[in-house]
């Protein structure tokens, strides 16, 4: 049997298996919490994953929906694209200059540490509702993109250069064709780390400032108002919103553009 | 001569790799160097190529000249073809519409037609060298620096690629230094031939070459010539 005709038939197989075991997952998770909702037997406490669904579906009948949606949405992606934008020049700031990288390693380590309800609370008492959200995000998700990066940038194959500066290359194009693309994988790793962290972030600070509109402001309201199956509702929306980021990143990114690692 | 090296220091740290070494490099003739492993083979070609700096000494005739430096491994760029690998190197050294005929053509001499479109990692490591090469042999340079660059590749390949790269040569001479630690080999493609000692390093002992290469195959003479270098490495 031709090789080529081996391998399609091993990556089917691959996916199937790959979904077989995704569909698995997810009928324990969802077996497992309609046990404990039917043992529990409140919905006010643990409402199961019908009643929740249910609950999600009577939402995004409403238009408050997606006003809600899209906000936090757009919020969440100004609050990661400005943290990836500055992130990446700061990354490779430090990584190809020894000094500056002295300078801000510390700096980058101290933010990464600092626990993210330090910076809701510290925006909270700074600034408006809107502005603590792209501020907690952006502080966030800036290092750990710029550690990244710099790693990116200072592990990069130095033989490479070597070739380059040999056949006296330009540093532009060795930066344009060398350096960046040798850079995208950690670039790719820090996006698919600070998105995932973006919504959790997002939603903290959005539960906190009570902003007019977002998805963490009406888990809140949902709380307030003891609607537990509207908070789990909430909770799926975002957890999917999450699932198809890592997807888009996974197939679009990893296997269409890293297709030489 | 094409290039000289006179009066060459280098020291990493306590470890002086060269003290007062001396080289001439012949134009348009293969100089091979041979010598113990770790005795400053590579170092002295990468402070020919500028990527080292001697710590004092002249190399004169290297200024301003163009060079090409076959590495021990490949060194292509993963994410370009093996054809775009090529182009990298010339696209500021030949007018654009030129450059693709010029790639197809040291291609085709390497014996690589039909792998331009091909990234590395899709063709073997025998592949990749000889890619490497024609990458070295296209670039419009006055001398080639050769890092043992058959040294991964087994016995048929590194023949199969020895004979490329002989053709390609005696179509268009230039000024090679080849580093080696296999005599065959040396003594299969250079003029001259330069036995060096251990750090630091100097010249022990040179042969001059002067069968042709087509004929060197089959030279019992130079079985002689192997057995003495072969002596003159071992014997320290």
């Amino acid at each position: 049997m031709p090789r080529s005709i081996c391998r399609n038939k091993h990556n089917k197989n691959n996916k199937r298996n790959k979904f077989i075991t995704v569909a698995f997952s997810l009928a324990l998770v969802f077996a497992v919490w309609a046990i404990a909702a039917r043992l529990v037997g409140k919905d006010i406490l643990l409402p199961g994953p019908v009643t929740s669904f249910r609950a999600l579906a009577g939402m995004m009948r409403q238009p408050q929906f997606w006003s809600n949606y899209w906000t936090s949405f757009l919020r969440g992606l100004t609050g990661f694209g400005i943290a990836f934008v500055s992130g990446t020049f700061m990354g490779m700031l430090t990584g190809l200059n020894a000094s500056v990288g002295a300078l801000f390693r510390p700096v980058l380590a101290a933010i990464r540490s600092t626990p993210s309800m330090s910076f809701i609370l510290l925006a909270l008492i700074w600034f408006r509702s809107e502005t603590v959200v792209l501020f907690v995000t952006f502080m966030v998700v800036f290092p750990i993109v710029a550690q990244n990066v710099a790693e990116g940038t200072a592990q990069i194959d130095r033989d490479l250069i070597d070739m380059a500066g040999v056949y006296k290359v330009s540093s532009w194009r060795v930066l344009w064709e060398i350096r960046v693309p040798a850079m995208l994988p950690y670039l790719a790793a820090a996006a698919a780390t600070g998105i995932g962290l973006t919504w959790k972030v997002l939603i903290s600070a959005e539960v906190l400032a009570s902003p007019v509109l977002g998805i963490g402001a009406q888990m809140d309201r949902a709380r307030v108002f003891l609607n537990t199956p509207e908070v789990f509702a909430w909770t799926a929306v975002v957890v999917i919103t999450g699932f198809l980021f890592d997807w888009v990143l996974d197939t679009v990114v990893r296997k269409k553009l890293f297709f030489w690692k | 001569m094409e290039f000289t090296i006179d009066h060459l220091k280098k020291a990493f740290g306590a470890v002086r790799v060269f003290d007062d070494f001396s080289l001439a490099v012949p134009s348009n003739e293969i100089t091979a160097i041979l010598g113990p492993s770790g005795c400053g083979k590579t170092t002295l070609l990468s402070l020919i190529a500028g990527v080292l700096s001697p710590d004092s000494g002249t190399l004169q005739g290297i200024q301003g000249k163009e060079l090409s430096y076959l590495f021990q491994d490949a060194r292509l760029i993963p994410w370009k073809t093996v054809a775009q690998n090529i182009a990298f190197v010339l696209q500021e050294r030949l007018p654009s519409a030129q450059i693709d005929a010029h790639v197809a053509y040291y291609l085709d001499q390497m014996g690589l037609s039909e792998l331009g479109s091909q990234y590395p990692h899709r063709i073997s490591g025998g592949q990749r060298q000889r890619a490497a090469m024609a990458r070295a042999l296209a670039f419009p340079s006055r001398i080639l620096l050769m890092d043992e660059p058959f040294k991964s590749l087994d016995l048929g390949l590194k023949l199969d690629l020895l004979a490329s790269f002989v053709n390609s040569w005696e179509k268009e001479p230039r000024t090679v230094l080849l580093v080696t630690h296999d005599v065959k080999e040396a003594i299969m493609l250079a003029d001259t031939i330069h036995v060096f000692t251990n750090k630091p390093a100097v010249i022990k002992a040179s042969h001059r070459i002067a069968v042709p290469r087509h004929q060197r195959q089959d030279d019992l003479n130079l079985l002689v010539a192997e057995k003495q270098i072969i002596d003159e490495l071992t014997g320290g």
